[in-house]
């Protein structure tokens, strides 16, 4: 390890995120918060997307969920949206379970579960609409109480920045643990190869619920999140495929599997949509999305694997020519 | 409670917009035949079409039958663009990646189209045809007639093209066994190019057939692309005779959810029924195994 | 009893009969070979054994006890570990972190896992492969990845499904002596081969398929004599290389 340790770029990298909100303005700090917010979001669908291999679009359901759920535990039973993390990413979890059970029984993988899970989606935003008792087309205006820490409500978007950053630091910290744990090299193996892992006595379906629920309960906290930071949702901004486009966008550009790709795929696209927000306007412009989309066709044929490991193997060779050493073409997937 | 003749026009409604979802899902079921690709962005080349099939009816004042003539080779042309730049240099990669430079298409392309035409839902403007003729007694819609007699000439060319001239031969001959295909001679290559035109142009003559009794938007294509996957699977991915049963089976069950629940309900259903079929019967209803 | 009991097993794939009223059982410590013309059903007998597909009909025993319809990993846990034809690492990931995940899937942590797993490429001669990603292997060093990630989850029976087919002499001889050794330790092994002077050498009894059913079955020498393998499986142009074979054992 002669490049600067990684540890120390990442410690230096959060002492300045810590900071930054004494120097800046808010619309910066908004436009940060979105960023670590989409970090967070992309980091959890990795758990399932990435160390899995499993191409969910239908993380949008989770996201509902979560949304939903803890709205609508805080206006009608007035419960602190900090319960609502819970129970709304319990809830998630256990309907990500349920719904992933027979698509793994079935053995869907690959473009299959791709289909399925696009089709969940689907189904679950035509639910949304309909029922009256979720605000269906309508949605739900979340009411502005008091500013407290407890209703998760502030006039300055100081608390909400440090909530969101402590989101994107645990899923850091979640999927580092996951990636290295007996789980996550179970996990590898089964994106590697299903079958080849099962011969050597693993358990694909139970660890892919596992990884889902995990993944599940997570995106639905972001979910909780955004409700009470938009104080508005409705099935199309919370609950259908747009939403697990955007989820799904961040990690795979960034870095799929990779413990930073995502945070960086978030750090380097939320800003583009921004940026065109700023520059045109309206956010239901679609220019950010079609710059996303345009980016999402040359990662795939540029750079499959990610910017994030692009960028890695750029730092490594470069550092590895420095000391004079021949540039190793082999590492591994789990570096 | 239901009146009996609701449900045969229901019925044969079904069928005439079954004829058009058989076309669309034997574009996504050539494609995934021969170059084993799961075309995400297959509702939005239709979305295209539908765009392309308006703004000429719209700016001439003309039947949007006559786009069918640029729409064919534009969408085969377009198709042949994208096979050559995105999916051939991706055709060895993980079928992940494949289905992300799809998706990544599709996300492209309707924000191409939002920025154009703009989010709202749009019609044709030319007097809609609304007329209707009388068959034993039943009404039939004549648009959507026409678009049932055009999307089966265009799906019963295409299964002779295949089975009668060389290069539909050499086009299942690949899709029957890649590298067999290579070492007879057949410049695989090429076949790919043209198969992906001409699931394309399927997409596209759809997209124009539907569009006298139908509307656009932006993100139309979700809905159509669940629709072909539907179908296709249902027909057995693969197989184009599957797809053009399925279509046809979709249809109806779409248009009886139709007339029991709304539309919403009625895509529920149809979505539902897609991912039992995937569980149970993956291969579809004539298939024994995939591919 | 035998370890392994298989009882008038049936599994067609639409019209084809893959495995026909086939009946053969596996005595504990020995090397079975399994043989039979291409098609035959050699590999539908594996998959059906080691839980990948489900049979029509018939049964199988492990230690008196029925397995049919266990998942190929409750399979693994019990002792059963088959190698796959198209040898099928995880291409990703390296040598020693291929071989760790059975390990792992037995509820061992990581540390331990990485231990053992040495020990396993150490038994094999791949030690020093074991930071290289699987993909770099050559094919004969694939083929010896499988049986390194079937020994890593503890089996008591390993079916390898031709572990030679594509090696080099060399490789060949190297692949049995691993075979012999991996018997040695008292793990009983089923194998198929097409590379007969190979699996005559090994094998202390040999079954031969043909359309799924068994045609004979036998010591390699009371084979290379049978009229009915030697005109079935190798066509009558080839008995003569086939007698030879079984004097090359002598
Ligand atoms: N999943 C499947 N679907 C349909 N047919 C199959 C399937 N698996 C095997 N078969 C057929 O069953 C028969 C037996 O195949 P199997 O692979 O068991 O033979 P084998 O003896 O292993 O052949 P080889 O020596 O070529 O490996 C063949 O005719 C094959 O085509
Ligand atoms: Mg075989």
């Amino acid at each position: 390890m002669n490049f600067p340790s990684k540890f120390h770029i990442l410690l230096i990298a959060g002492i300045i995120l810590i900071l930054v909100p004494f120097f800046v303005g808010s619309y910066f700090l908004h436009v940060m918060i979105i960023i670590f917010f989409y970090a967070f979001l992309a980091e959890s669908w990795n758990i399932l997307g990435g160390l899995a291999g499993q191409l969910s679009l239908g993380h949008g359901i989770f996201f509902g969920v979560g949304a939903y759920t803890s709205s609508i535990m805080f206006i009608k039973l007035n419960v602190s949206p900090w319960v609502g993390f819970l129970v709304g990413g319990v809830f998630a979890a256990v309907l990500g379970l349920i719904i992933s059970f027979p698509v793994f029984h079935y053995k869907l993988r690959g473009a299959y579960y791709a289909l399925v899970t696009l089709a969940y989606v689907e189904i679950f935003e035509k639910l949304a609409l309909k029922i009256e008792y979720v605000g269906g087309a309508l949605g739900i205006l979340i009411p502005l109480r008091e500013s407290s820490l407890l209703a998760l409500q502030f006039q300055s978007k100081k608390p909400y920045y440090y909530i969101c950053f402590a989101l994107m630091i645990i899923s850091i910290g979640i999927t580092h643990w996951a990636k290295m744990s007996r789980f996550g090299y179970i996990l590898s193996a089964i994106k590697e190869d299903e079958d080849a892992a099962e011969a050597v006595g693993v358990n694909a379906t139970k660890y892919k619920l596992i990884a889902t629920a995990l993944s599940a309960f997570l995106t639905a906290m972001g979910g909780v999140f955004y409700a009470q930071y938009t104080t508005f949702i409705d099935p199309k901004t919370t609950l259908s495929v747009f939403v697990s486009i955007e989820i799904v966008l961040r990690p795979i550009i960034g870095g799929v599997g990779t413990i930073l790709g995502p945070i960086l795929g978030s750090f380097v696209l939320t800003p583009l949509s921004e940026l065109t927000r700023l520059l045109i306007g309206s956010g239901q412009s679609g220019v950010h999305l079609l710059v996303y989309g345009i980016i999402l066709i040359v990662v795939c044929l540029r750079a499959p694997r990610g910017i994030f490991v692009e960028i890695q193997t750029l730092f490594r060779k470069y550092f590895e020519k420095r000391r004079g050493e021949v540039v190793r073409h082999y590492g591994t997937a789990r570096s | 409670m239901f009146d009996p003749s609701l449900i045969v026009e229901g019925v044969i409604s079904g069928l005439l917009i079954g004829g058009v979802y058989s076309l669309l899902a034997i574009g996504l079921t050539i494609i995934f035949g021969v170059l084993g690709v799961i075309n995400f962005a297959h509702g939005e080349l239709m979305m295209i079409a539908m765009y392309v099939t308006l703004v000429i009816s719209n700016s001439f004042q003309v039947q949007p039958y006559f786009a069918f003539f640029l729409v064919l080779p534009l969408l085969f042309l377009f198709g042949v663009f994208i096979q050559k730049f995105l999916i051939q240099p991706v055709l060895d990669a993980p079928p992940d990646i494949q289905v992300l430079i799809t998706l990544g298409l599709s996300i492209a392309l309707q924000n191409i189209a939002l920025l154009i035409w703009g989010p709202n839902y749009q019609s044709l403007q030319v007097s809609r045809n609304q007329s209707v003729i009388h068959f034993l007694g039943y009404v039939v819609s004549v648009p959507r007639l026409l678009a049932f007699i055009g999307a089966l000439t265009v799906s019963g060319l295409l299964l002779v093209f295949l089975k009668k001239s060389n290069l539909g031969k050499a086009i299942r001959a690949c899709a029957d066994n890649r590298e067999g295909a290579l070492l007879i001679g057949i410049r695989v290559e090429r076949v790919f190019l043209v198969t992906f035109g001409i699931g394309a142009a399927c997409a596209g003559v759809a997209g124009v057939f539907i569009m006298p009794f139908f509307y656009t938007s932006p993100h139309i294509g979700l809905t159509f692309i669940l629709i072909s996957f539907v179908v296709a699977i249902l027909g057995g991915l693969g197989k184009i005779e599957g797809a053009l049963v399925g279509g046809l089976i979709i249809g109806v069950v779409e248009s009886l959810g139709g007339i029991l629940a709304d539309e919403s309900i009625k895509q529920i259903i149809t979505f539902s029924l897609f991912i039992i079929i995937l569980f149970f019967k993956p291969s579809g209803l004539f298939g024994k195994k995939l591919r | 009893m035998a370890l392994l009991e298989v009882n008038r097993l049936h599994k067609s794939f639409g019209g084809i009969r893959a495995v026909n009223d086939l009946t053969f059982s596996i005595e504990q410590g020995e090397i079975l070979g399994l043989i039979g013309p291409n098609g035959a059903g050699k590999t539908t007998v594996f998959e059906v054994i080691s839980g990948f597909t489900s049979p029509d009909s018939g049964g199988v025993k492990l230690n008196g006890h029925d397995i049919v319809g266990l998942k190929p990993y409750s399979l693994c846990e019990r002792g059963i570990c088959r190698t796959f034809q198209l040898a099928k690492p995880f291409l990703n990931l390296t040598v020693l972190e291929n071989v760790m995940i059975g390990i792992l899937a037995k509820g061992e942590p990581v540390k331990t896992a990485k231990e053992k797993g040495n020990e396993i490429l150490k038994f094999l001669n791949l030690l020093d492969f074991k930071d290289i990603q699987a993909k770099f292997l050559t094919i004969g060093y694939k083929r010896r990845l499988e049986l390194a990630k079937a020994l890593s989850t503890q089996p008591k029976l390993v079916l390898a499904d031709e572990v030679m087919s594509g090696l080099n002499e060399k490789e060949v001889m190297d692949t049995m002596d691993i075979l012999k050794k991996i018997n040695g330790r008292g793990i009983t092994l089923f194998v198929v081969e097409h590379i007969l002077h190979a699996i005559m050498a090994l094998a202390e009894r040999v079954i031969v398929i043909n359309h799924g059913a068994k045609i004979a079955e036998g010591t390699p020498a009371e084979i290379s004599r049978n009229e009915r393998v030697i005109t079935a499986y190798l066509g009558r142009g080839f008995s003569d290389r086939f007698q030879d074979l079984s004097k090359e054992k002598r």
